[in-house]
């Protein structure tokens, strides 16, 4: 079966809210719901498939979220997915329904999402938030690695090979956080930084320092997706799923890519094969930013650049508006939104930037976006790539 | 040294634990193929029938990467520094490091274990520069 362009996003909300004290995550799941069938043009009795994962810690569910979420809505969804691989997990959900919607098993599809870290007052079950103390976990845990500790490994051992410096990673945070100045909702979008700013910034986990890590909010946001052919009765310009590719690789540490490649190796190629397209043809990227070195790693997995040389790429100049990749347009997770799992909020502002919708800076005439996200440390990903 | 999280060991990882408290490293290995793995699990990764046996290791490594955790764990003192060692019998094991001004720690040096009790029952592998690879 050809899944490209099989189905298209003819909704996709962000909320402004970056910071929401006693607001249960639910409640703003619908907001976004509510708020993306409007754009669409579109009603809750539309809505035959519902994908969420919103067991994790401050997303307010428990492990049955999916059907939580239905009952919150007050729907019985025929066809659902409750996919937890992270923080890519809705852009896998958005290729698992663009299957469903293809096969006929869902002709509407919402995708949301909602986490309330800022105030939720229960405390996460492991110090590790992906490892638990028993079975695989009990070899890593008693160590003591936090969940930024075990990117910072992967920094310093990028850095060991390859000659990549502090001041380069610091550019992915200065570059986006200059995208978020334009976005009136970004969360830390005032006050522009330096490279400086930086590496004078505390020390979190070596090489990574506190502006090397993402901004901690409150918030959500949500997607509709259907056919085609229904989609050119919705209100919105669709945008359409060309591509898309996921793929895991591994949870604990001592499992990490020796070569420090990530399940992106696989997503982007898969991606760009169902697409029909290069990386040359994307026009605008929105790569996950949980942490500087993040994007950094996606680049070279995706084909953005060769092995080892994101740290140049990004001190060129690559991905800022007039470089050769803009990305992060809204700022990211670096200097927007990040509220735990921040997928759906890249997949959202891919597709804005394809409307010419852009809250922080917009790319002009933009044709193809690339999404890229991921799960844990590098330990599952997906990528979908989006075009008019 | 205290150390987070008390861990709840079962069938398989008994033997690994013990072996610690005797100041020994074990690793697997399929018996068949030769095949070290870490960590452990009751089939082989190279051969889900064969069910592999343990193999005490040199203890010696190089130091794969690592951080210096200055935001961590409330009840260890910062900064410590967790590590991924190679072993000499090839497989990556999360770690910490033990022994060396956090400036002076350099990938690919070589590191030996060393172990510390960290309550009277558990004994936890840790690795220190190897002053004499």
């Amino acid at each position: 079966m050809n899944l490209s362009g099989r189905a298209a996003i003819v909704g996709a909300y962000e909320s402004p809210r970056r910071d929401a004290p006693n607001v249960h995550p639910f409640a703003i799941q619908v907001e976004c719901i509510q708020a993306a069938l409007v754009q669409a043009g579109l009603t809750l009795g539309d809505v035959d498939g519902l994908c969420v994962a919103s067991g994790d810690w401050a997303e307010g569910g428990g492990v049955n979220s999916v059907t939580e979420m239905a009952e919150y809505l007050g729907i019985e969804p025929r066809w659902f997915d409750s996919t937890d691989v992270g923080g890519c997990s809705y852009l896998v959900h958005a290729a698992h329904a663009a299957v469903a919607i293809a096969a006929g098993l869902a002709d509407v599809v919402v995708i949301s999402y909602a986490a309330s870290p800022r105030w939720w007052p229960l405390k996460t079950p492991s110090f590790d938030p992906f490892v638990l103390p028993a079975g695989p976990g009990q070899f890593e845990l008693p160590f003591a690695p936090t969940l930024i500790s075990t990117y910072a490994m992967y920094a310093q051992r990028h850095m060991h090979l390859y000659g990549t410096t502090a001041e380069q990673l610091a550019q992915v945070a200065v570059t986006f956080r200059q995208h978020a100045a334009e976005n009136p909702h970004a969360f830390l979008g005032r006050k522009s930084i330096t490279v400086e700013d930086v590496l004078n910034s505390s020390m979190i986990a070596s090489p990574l320092h506190r502006l090397d890590c993402c901004v901690v909010t409150d918030g959500g946001g949500a997607i509709v997706m259907t056919s085609r052919e229904r989609a050119f009765d919705c209100r919105t310009r669709p945008v359409f799923v060309s591509g898309f590719g996921m793929a895991t690789q591994r949870t604990q540490i001592s499992q990490m890519s020796r070569e420090l490649i990530t399940p992106a190796a696989r997503t982007g190629p898969r991606a760009f094969e169902m697409a029909g397209l290069t990386p040359a043809d994307v026009d605008v990227a929105q790569l996950y930013d949980a942490f500087t070195i993040t994007p950094m790693l996606a680049l070279e997995d995706l084909g953005f650049c060769p092995r080892g040389e994101s740290g140049r790429f990004v001190a060129d100049g690559h991905l800022s508006v007039g470089g050769s990749l803009p990305s992060n347009t809204d700022g990211g997770g670096l200097a927007s939104n990040h509220p735990g799992k921040r997928g759906l909020l890249a997949l959202i502002e891919g597709v804005r930037q394809l409307r010419g919708e852009g809250p922080g800076v917009q790319v002009k005439d933009a044709e193809v976006a690339l999404v890229h996200g991921l799960g844990g440390t590098f330990c599952a990903a997906a990528t979908i790539i989006l075009t008019l | 040294m205290t150390t987070f999280s008390p861990v709840v060991t079962d069938a398989m990882s008994a033997p690994w634990w013990a072996a610690l408290r005797e100041g020994r490293l074990l690793v697997q290995r399929n018996p068949v193929s030769g095949a070290c793995q870490w960590y452990p699990r009751d089939h082989c990764l190279d051969d889900l029938s064969i069910k592999p046996e343990w193999v005490q290791v040199s203890g010696h490594g190089t130091l794969f990467t690592y951080s210096v955790i200055h935001r961590g764990h409330s009840r260890l003192e910062a900064p410590y520094v967790c590590a991924v060692v190679e072993l000499a019998e090839g497989p990556l094991m999360l770690s910490q490091l033990h022994g060396i001004a956090v400036d002076e720690i350099t990938i690919g040096m070589d590191v030996s274990v060393a172990f510390i009790e960290t309550d009277s029952s558990t004994s936890l592998p840790v690795f220190r520069p190897r002053s004499n690879p």
